[in-house]
């Protein structure tokens, strides 16, 4: 589903991300773990295809996202870390404005706005202005605009961040979901414990540079993901 | 510990000015040009003034009514510090993003609020000496000071700013109180601004007249100021005469609304600062959703993104309003301007020629896409992330210009081309030529965001009123309009006509217009994907 090969971006002579490779196959949740700056959000935002990058490819479904940029895009979302979204639109306008663009039928994005919104409580809401939101009620939103067009693979920066325990509840569930049909997750987080219940296979980035990956019991060796992490913090430094 | 806020306002407010793209510390040339054009504006301020203090000191004096120079002085100085701060009153002292992360801090309530009061009280300041600086001197050259009336002139500088302080912070109060009752507030800001700038331009028009007006009914209008207005008469009284029990009753007046206006926000700070606006909550109705094109839902996003801020919409499209003026008076004077063109021989030759570039002159301040990529701003990962092609999102942009700008344009020329009685031919002249020149600078300000585009601005009024393209973008469009019919009048009246030099213009207008689309979709589209 997402294949990501020596993929390298630089910020000027800075690497932030340095020959990283990674095969997501379908129905994994995969966990990408790292301190601050490690290079995860520069990672995902490749993959969505928000930042060009310097060396490597990124392939969705077999297509590469240098080449066919559009069909890569169709088939994946993507939450960032803070969702700052178009405040001058309400709820309902924004959600509307992404289906259109995905070219959603009206019938679908009906079902799927309902089905979610009702999910995550955000039904009655919908209509106020987004600059009225909470940043919980903005993440919720960014989470049903990200389903919206039933993606193949979602691509998530700290998505549990300002959501309530019920909403990280529900996403965790609606993951497990998209995952049992078919689909796959890419998302970083902070919160170990979280990523240890969770995901089926987990990466650990440290300065640009992927420093282990693979099944979440395979990483951890009977030991907590917290005491993995933190030994190879100390043994990479 | 006050001191510290002070300053660390005062950078706020400066920094603010000068700070570049990308949080890099603000180049030299960038903080002597901010420096420039506050100069220039300190300039044209003190002269305008120094105009109207000049042609009123003389026959007031002739009228014995030299205090009647000072009262009017205070009477600007007040218009003057209360309309360029009640706003800011408003952000700093009831709108302020900070309060909670400065009282979560060990520092005292009241220094908290000193620490606003000054960065308004400073402002004010800046704004009086534009006034009351070129009234000193005039005053001073024309008919000399006394020692004494200079000391009660700087204690009268130094209290004048107290009174509106209290002034604007009880006004502000009540329009930040209205402002969040309000769910239309941008279509209020819109009105009052556009009746601003109306009120300016007539004021501007008319000064002369009004001077003189104020002259010959000078004792009329001293009279009712002494009645009506007894602290500026007290103030007025006590720098002409150097009279102490005046200058008591004017500080009398001046002091006691400052200091109960301070002890009032004292009291309510916490409340204030830490009160959340109330709005009415909006319930969801679900009702039958409907599918739109890709492009038509671009378009719809950006109209009510250029719609949703009354700011965005001033300064993007002032050229709209004065066209719709424009068109307005056309109308309205139809009859004088028919027998202006008959009367003179030069304008009923050149009637088109002239159409075209009134058109142009007034088009070339539109300049809504010179910020329609900076205001992305922080929600730029949006349409980057979703299956939109650049030029799509690009296109979008200058349609909605062109949207926004083409009907008004329209209205104008089909008016004048009737008012004028001119033929098909040439009235298809006056309709194109200024939409040649909207689609111009439509592309110009879009090629300029895209060189130089502003992600990191504190709201999106900063963002269309101070970044380096809107800036570019504005002095090429008025320069072009400028030197159009320059280049005709100086250099090529004696080789061709107007109209043979307008047809020439509409073909480079058209060759750059196409050249400048060409790169949109080619050095535009690449510069877009690395944003």
């Amino acid at each position: 589903m997402l294949r990501i090969e020596h993929l390298t971006k630089k910020y000027d002579d800075f690497k932030a991300v340095d020959d990283l490779s990674l095969h997501i196959e379908q129905g994994q949740i995969y966990g990408f773990i790292g301190h601050n700056g490690a290079g995860k959000t520069t990672t995902l935002k490749s993959i969505a295809g928000i930042l060009p990058f310097d060396e490597g490819d990124i392939y969705i479904d077999g297509k590469s996202i240098k080449d066919n940029p559009l069909e890569c895009k169709k088939a994946m979302a993507y939450i960032p870390d803070n969702p700052d979204l178009y405040e001058y639109l309400s709820g309902v306008q924004y959600l509307n404005f992404i289906a259109d663009v995905y070219q959603v039928s009206a019938k679908d994005r009906q079902e799927r706005i309902k089905k979610y919104a009702d999910l995550l409580d955000l039904t009655d809401d919908l209509a106020q202005p987004i600059s009225a939101y909470s940043h919980g009620m903005k993440q919720k939103l960014a989470v049903i605009s990200a389903f919206i067009h039933d993606p193949k693979l979602i691509i998530m920066d700290e998505p549990f961040v300002g959501l309530d325990p019920k909403a990280s509840h529900l996403l965790k569930q609606i993951m497990k979901d998209v995952c049992d049909q078919g689909g796959a997750i890419f998302f970083s987080t902070h919160v170990l414990e979280v990523a240890e219940k969770l995901c089926d296979r987990i990466a650990i980035i440290k300065q640009g540079k992927l420093v282990i990956s693979g099944r979440t019991q395979d990483v951890t060796q009977n030991e907590s993901l917290e005491d993995v992490f933190l030994e190879l913090e100390d043994t990479h430094d | 510990m006050i001191k510290t806020l002070i300053k660390i306002k005062l950078q706020g407010l400066f920094y603010r000015q000068v700070k570049s793209s990308k949080n890099k510390s603000a180049s030299k040339g960038k903080i002597a040009l901010m420096i420039f054009l506050f100069g220039y504006v300190a300039v044209v301020f003190c002269g305008l003034f120094g105009a109207l203090f000049n042609s009123l000191v003389e026959p007031l004096h002739l009228m014995q009514l030299d205090w009647l120079y000072f009262a009017l002085m205070a009477i600007i100085v007040i218009m003057f510090c209360f309309l360029g701060s009640v706003f800011i009153t408003e952000h700093e002292m009831y709108e302020a993003k900070d309060n909670e992360l400065l009282m979560s801090m060990p520092l005292k309530n009241r220094d908290i609020l000193l620490s606003r009061v000054f960065v308004i009280l400073f402002l004010n300041y800046i704004y009086e000496l534009l006034i009351a600086g070129p009234a000193f001197v005039i005053y001073f050259v024309k008919r000399g000071m006394t020692v004494g009336q200079i000391i009660v002139f700087v204690v009268v500088f130094l209290t004048l700013p107290l009174f509106v302080l209290a002034l604007t912070c009880a006004i502000a109060w009540v329009v930040a109180h209205v402002m969040n009752r309000v769910r239309k507030k941008n279509i209020i800001v819109l009105v009052l601004s556009i009746g601003f700038f109306a009120v300016y331009f007539y004021g501007v028009n008319y000064i002369q007249e009004y001077i003189l007006i104020l002259i010959q009914n000078g004792r009329s209008i001293a009279q009712a100021i002494e009645q009506g207005l007894f602290p500026i008469y007290h103030l007025s009284i006590a720098i002409e005469q150097v009279n102490i029990f005046s200058l008591l009753i004017y500080l009398v007046c001046a002091l006691m609304p400052f200091v109960f206006v301070m002890w009032l926000l004292s009291k309510n700070f916490i409340q204030m600062a830490t009160s959340q606006p109330k709005s009415k909550k909006i319930k969801y109705v679900e009702k039958p959703m409907k599918q739109n094109a890709m492009i038509k839902s671009l378009l719809i996003r950006e109209i009510r993104h250029f719609t949703s801020n009354a700011m965005v919409m001033l300064n993007g499209a002032m050229g709209i309003i004065m066209t719709i003026i424009g068109s307005g008076a056309l109308v309205i004077y139809a009859s004088t301007l028919q027998e202006i063109v008959i009367m003179l021989p030069f304008v009923k030759e050149n009637i088109v020629p002239i159409l075209c570039l009134m058109g142009v002159g007034v088009g070339s301040l539109n300049i809504i896409t010179a910020s329609l990529i900076s205001l992305e701003g922080n929600r730029l990962w949006i349409i980057k992330n979703l299956p939109i092609r650049e030029i799509d999102i690009l296109n979008t942009k200058l349609l909605l210009h062109l949207i926004m700008c083409i009907p008004a344009n329209l209205i104008f020329s089909i008016i004048a081309s009737i008012i004028m009685k001119l033929n098909i031919v040439d009235s298809l002249l006056v309709i194109i030529a200024p939409n040649l020149f909207t689609v111009f600078i439509a592309l110009l300000g879009l090629l300029m965001n895209l060189w130089k585009p502003k992600f990191d601005w504190v709201n999106e009024t900063v963002c269309v009123k101070q970044s380096m393209p809107v800036m570019l973008t504005m002095f090429i469009s008025m320069g072009t309009a400028f030197v159009i019919p320059m280049l005709y009048m100086i250099v090529l009246s004696d080789i061709m006509s107007a109209f043979i030099y307008m047809y020439i213009v509409m073909i480079v207008m058209i060759l750059i217009n196409v050249y400048f689309y060409y790169l949109i979709r080619t050095w535009g589209v690449k510069k877009f994907k690395t944003l």
